[in-house]
């Protein structure tokens, strides 16, 4: 009798570890920028372009939100694609670092709106590259408005500075 | 065990090398209802050394948004506004279907893309208690109508476009609701059983490829309804010519830029409308509708906190405005009073982002009158 309980609680344990690995895989579904050709095109080319490199490849960074790039097993940088609000709803962009997590692009991927796409403009993203974000307060006074994008301005900032501040941390 | 554990790791290794940060995640799930709103509070008063106006204190406009993303293409957007306590309106209602990344189409009723503040009326982003009165005389803001619009950016997202065809304004329902002191204004239809005979074309063009500077076309052809057209016998001449005297032509053009350096804020604006037909409308409804209308103002803003150490804003500003109901007129004599300019010179202090306290002081003046002069307090929220 005892022989069969734990048979049967053996049993068990495999049972549930196996549907806990797979409950974990499916807490993750795909990633859709990687789904999306015209966002896998942008992305690729700008890490290419930034590390002058074909062979570069990526990886996930432990469990945070960021991806390692890597190049010979070593790290060159980093990339993060996420969201921010605009003024009704979601817009996706993705940053690249390098490896001291120094910010050498911003681009939007997907903005769903018809206010706010200003932030779009790739030559006012330029000033967040190399940006200084030891304070938010210096930070924020290096970052131009834009009128009649107030909230995507605000928010694609916000965002940048707090994604930013957790990977110097992350990778201290 | 071992296999079974093995297993599950490879199964999970194979789907999460695809695997994805947190924030990826809420793009497949970017749905869900969203709440906003804003308004203002103000108080107005006018000034006189002879002769003593009340102030008057109005919860002028209430607004909430309430926005609802059905998935990641198609949403709704809706404002529901209550004016002076009373008044209840709703501002927009449409739904929005994303075609292709960078072009939507949108239907119901609408903002009229015409000049800024029309566009982007939140009291915390323009300065100033009340919004220009070229954005009320000759922009009836806010102007908003019923109908079909296709939006979209090219050029790297530094040229957006919007076209739009509405029906126009309620010109004649049996008596005039155009006038030559508030021009267009009266005959906005809101959405509110709204009624055609032919839609109105709406358009506006942004470039933006410099950046902190914003450069604006706006253009609005047509003519007004009028509801003289509704069940007309076509063989009755001499009803549809008396018809034909109840609406106008409207050719309306605008240009407007806003520039944005560190403290520095400046916008300018200029809008001018060709009204056609007003002779024969004039004669028929009685009204003094002038035949050209316009507008512009200039103003210059300086946020003098911008280098201190806060994120509060205080902002100074001033703005010279002319707004003219009657620059040209058909068939009646011009009316100078309609020829108004005000210059405003006030001060913004942002508590918060979305939160403003207002304070300005206005010397109004016209063609013919003595010039007043207006104090006003406010206060401006937008979430």
């Amino acid at each position: 009798m005892r022989n069969t309980v734990i048979k049967i609680v053996k049993k068990l344990s495999k049972l549930t570890a196996l549907v806990v690995v797979i409950l974990l895989s499916f807490s993750f579904t795909s990633i859709q920028w990687e789904k999306n050709k015209k966002s896998r095109i942008k992305i690729h080319n700008s890490i290419s372009n930034l590390f002058i490199s074909e062979t570069y490849s990526i990886e996930k960074f432990n469990n945070n939100d960021f991806i390692v790039i890597k190049e010979n097993e070593k790290t060159i940088g980093y990339l993060l694609v996420t969201q921010a609000l605009s003024k009704n709803t979601l817009f996706d962009y993705y940053i690249i670092y390098d490896k001291h997590a120094e910010i050498l692009k911003v681009e939007v991927l997907t903005y769903r709106e018809n206010h706010g796409y200003e932030i779009c403009n790739n030559r006012w993203l330029k000033q967040f590259i190399g940006i200084n974000s030891a304070s938010e307060f210096q930070y924020n006074n290096q970052v131009n408005a834009i009128s009649g994008a107030t909230i995507s301005v605000n928010s694609i900032k916000s965002s940048i500075y707090y994604n930013t501040q957790d990977l110097k941390i992350i990778i201290k | 065990m071992n296999k079974v554990i093995l297993m599950g790791l490879i199964f999970s290794i194979f789907t999460t090398a695809s695997a994805q940060n947190s924030a990826q995640k809420i793009i497949g799930s970017n749905k869900g209802l969203h709440i906003g709103g804003y308004g203002q509070v103000d108080y107005n008063r006018i000034i006189n050394s002879d002769i003593n106006y009340n102030a008057t204190l109005d919860v002028h406009r209430i607004v909430t948004f309430i926005g609802y993303n059905f998935n990641d293409k198609t949403s709704f957007v809706s404002e529901i506004e209550m004016e002076h306590v009373t008044e209840t309106y709703v501002e927009q209602a449409f739904l929005s279907h994303r075609i292709k990344n960078n072009v939507s189409v949108n239907a119901g009723l609408m903002l009229i893309p015409m000049g800024i503040q029309n566009l982007y009326h939140e009291p915390p982003t323009f300065n100033g208690v009340e919004r220009t009165n070229v954005d009320k005389y000759i922009v009836p803001t806010t102007w908003r109508e019923m109908g079909v619009s296709i939006n979209g950016r090219m050029l790297d997202n530094t040229l957006g476009y919007e076209i739009m065809v509405v029906n126009g304004f309620n010109g004649f329902d049996g008596e005039s609701n155009f006038s030559g002191k508030s021009g267009l204004r009266g005959g906005r239809q809101k959405g509110a059983k709204s009624y055609m005979t032919n839609p109105d074309l709406a358009t506006r063009f942004s470039y933006t490829a410099i950046p902190g500077w914003n450069l604006g076309l706006s253009t609005y052809f047509g003519e007004s309804e009028s509801k003289a057209y509704n069940d007309l016998d076509l063989s009755n001449v001499s009803a549809v010519a008396s018809a034909d005297s109840t609406i106008i032509g409207i050719n309306m053009i605008g240009l407007d830029s806003r520039y944005n350096k560190g403290a520095l804020q400046f916008r300018a604006q200029y809008i001018v409308g060709n009204l056609s037909n007003t002779a024969q409308y004039n004669t028929k409804t009685g009204s003094d509708v002038g035949s050209v209308i316009s507008g512009y103002y200039s103003e210059l803003g300086y946020n003098v906190l911008k280098n201190s150490k806060t994120e509060n804003e205080l902002i100074t500003f001033a703005r010279y405005e002319n707004y003219n109901t009657h620059k040209q007129t058909d068939g009646i004599e011009i009316n100078s009073v309609y020829d108004r300019t005000d210059v405003t010179f006030g001060i913004g202090f942002k508590v918060a982002q979305g939160a403003m306290f207002k304070a300005d002081y206005q010397i109004k003046s016209n063609g013919s009158d003595p010039r007043s002069y207006q104090l006003n307090l406010g206060t401006a929220i937008w979430f």
